[in-house]
């Protein structure tokens, strides 16, 4: 099920890295949707979705690290902006804020998926995800949709790669139980 | 949603912010930084600046409350005067040489013999614990020796000096001071009138200072006998104390004599002890040594030679000049 996202980065990073302010442009119309899309999964909220990757991006730049290769690179800008969401829920649990009503969620979102997922196989997979557990739903997305290998989701998880494959599993079990239900035929595994 | 385009703006908008704090957050930390520094560095420069100072000369109020004097209320006063003195002018002086005197020569004996150090800093063997003790002759009061018309001694008050005693005394410890550390410069007599006030006056100026400091364990004398009549009891008492030649406090090493003008003269190297017996029984003893304790011979073969290295009634002792 691989393919359908191209998260290659080779030569954007590195010519970032040299001074390129142009190479910055480049790593942001590749990753920023895709990056958008994962929190937006988590936060409920395309335009806290957006903050959050802005400040991974934000972090990255200021910080610069040392990343050799696109897996070490997209593993840094997905757990940089992951911790940035989970301190936004940690900041709405806080002030019980807990339904945010944003009035265009529903058309951005689906202008997002559209952007993102190519392809209709893509988007009702997602739109599946989105009903099963929140740790099946980011494992499964990482490894399928966003094409990442279980290492580098196992870093941005903070989880190890045998955990990742166990998450995956599990997930996959849950959304074959909730595709049979809706009987849209869709295929797991 | 944002664009990629708009995303892109915030992203360099926040990026700028982000350094600009970063940079402010910097000067915040290097200006503690450096506040912490200065604080260290003026806490040291305190701790140096405010650091006790060995003080050559003796304290007035440590002399007065030491116990050794009997002085009266005046004499106190004065001695207060003689402090308040290093910050006054010349004119300002307001002590008597005898009570100035008394002060310094009993500081001196009483140090010597109680911490058992002579004046030379060598500590002083059983047999000097006997003469420091009971057994020991007494100390001779200095201030029983008449002064001399036209003596040397510094007269620190009243119209008959000119001299200021704290100013005599800054710039003879300058001279010796500096003679330390600068060797090659020219030499000077010490004048007469510069001298500790202390000792009596047929002592000459450099070997009262010489005996002062106590920082020679010989002393290079030249005694001036009033008389050739007198020589014989003059010689009595070398001799008697080079009998004693077991007490280092009386020895002597070296000894010439001359007859000039009527006058009998010896040159000897002497003991700090010696040159007390000597000048307690009246005989004039003037140092012609160097401020390293050492002396040229070959410039003292003669009694003119002494005469004008000495000036017959001064003492030669040579400082160099910063």
């Amino acid at each position: 099920m691989k393919g359908g996202l191209d998260l290659n980065v080779k030569g954007g990073y590195d010519c970032f890295l040299s001074g390129d302010e142009d190479a910055l442009g480049e790593l942001v119309i590749k990753h920023n949707k895709k990056l958008v899309l994962y929190l937006t999964g988590m936060l409920k909220s395309v335009s806290l979705a957006e903050d959050a990757a802005a400040d991974a991006f934000v972090e990255i730049l200021v910080k610069k690290p040392r990343l050799k290769t696109e897996s070490e690179f997209c593993a840094y800008l997905y757990r940089s902006a992951r911790n940035n969401a989970i301190d936004e829920l940690r900041r709405r649990k806080r002030i019980n804020e807990s339904c945010i009503e944003e009035k265009d969620y529903a058309s951005d979102k689906q202008s997002l998926e559209n952007s993102v997922l190519s392809n209709e196989r893509d988007r009702q997979l997602y739109k599946a995800l989105s009903l099963i557990k929140d740790e099946y739903r980011e494992a499964l997305s990482l490894v399928y949709l966003w094409d990442m290998s279980y290492e580098a989701a196992g870093k941005i998880m903070k989880k190890s790669a045998k955990q990742i494959n166990n998450l995956v599993y599990r997930g996959k079990q849950a959304l074959k139980v909730i595709l049979e239900k809706e009987e849209c035929g869709y295929e797991v595994g | 949603m944002r664009s990629d385009n708009e995303q892109l703006k915030v992203i360099l908008e926040r990026a700028k912010q982000a350094k600009a704090a970063e940079n402010r957050r910097k000067v915040y930390l290097y200006s503690a930084l450096m506040c912490v520094l200065c604080v260290i560095v003026a806490v040291a420069v305190a701790v140096v600046l405010l650091s006790p100072i060995d003080k050559p000369m003796p304290d007035d109020d440590a002399v007065l409350n030491g116990g050794n004097l009997d002085i009266s209320s005046e004499s106190a006063e004065s001695g207060n005067d003689i402090a308040e003195s290093d910050e006054k002018t010349s004119s300002e002086s307001d002590v008597s040489t005898e009570n100035y005197g008394e002060k310094y020569i009993t500081l001196m004996l009483s140090e010597y013999s109680s911490a058992g150090i002579k004046p030379d800093g060598e500590h002083l063997s059983d047999e000097d614990d006997t003469l420091a003790g009971e057994d020991a002759p007494a100390s001779p009061n200095w201030s029983e020796y008449p002064d001399e018309e036209g003596s040397d001694e510094v007269l620190l008050s009243g119209t008959s000096s000119t001299v200021a005693g704290d100013e005599i005394y800054s710039t003879l410890y300058y001279r010796f001071d500096m003679a330390e550390t600068y060797e090659d410069l020219d030499r000077l007599w010490v004048e007469d009138g510069n001298s500790p006030p202390s000792y009596v006056s047929n002592l000459g100026n450099a070997m009262k200072w010489m005996l002062y400091y106590g920082d020679t364990s010989w002393y290079h004398t030249v005694l001036y006998l009033e008389g050739a009549e007198n020589a014989n009891q003059y010689l009595d008492i070398l001799r008697e104390s080079g009998e004693n030649c077991g007490s280092s406090n009386y020895r002597i090493t070296q000894c010439k004599s001359f007859v000039q003008d009527g006058k009998y003269m010896l040159y000897c190297v002497l003991s700090a002890e010696a040159v007390r017996i000597f000048a307690e029984n009246g005989v004039r003893c003037s140092y012609v040594g160097d401020e390293d304790g050492f002396v040229n011979f070959e410039i003292l073969e003669s009694a003119d030679d002494i005469k004008s290295f000495c000036q017959i009634y001064g003492d030669g002792y040579t400082v160099h000049e910063p």
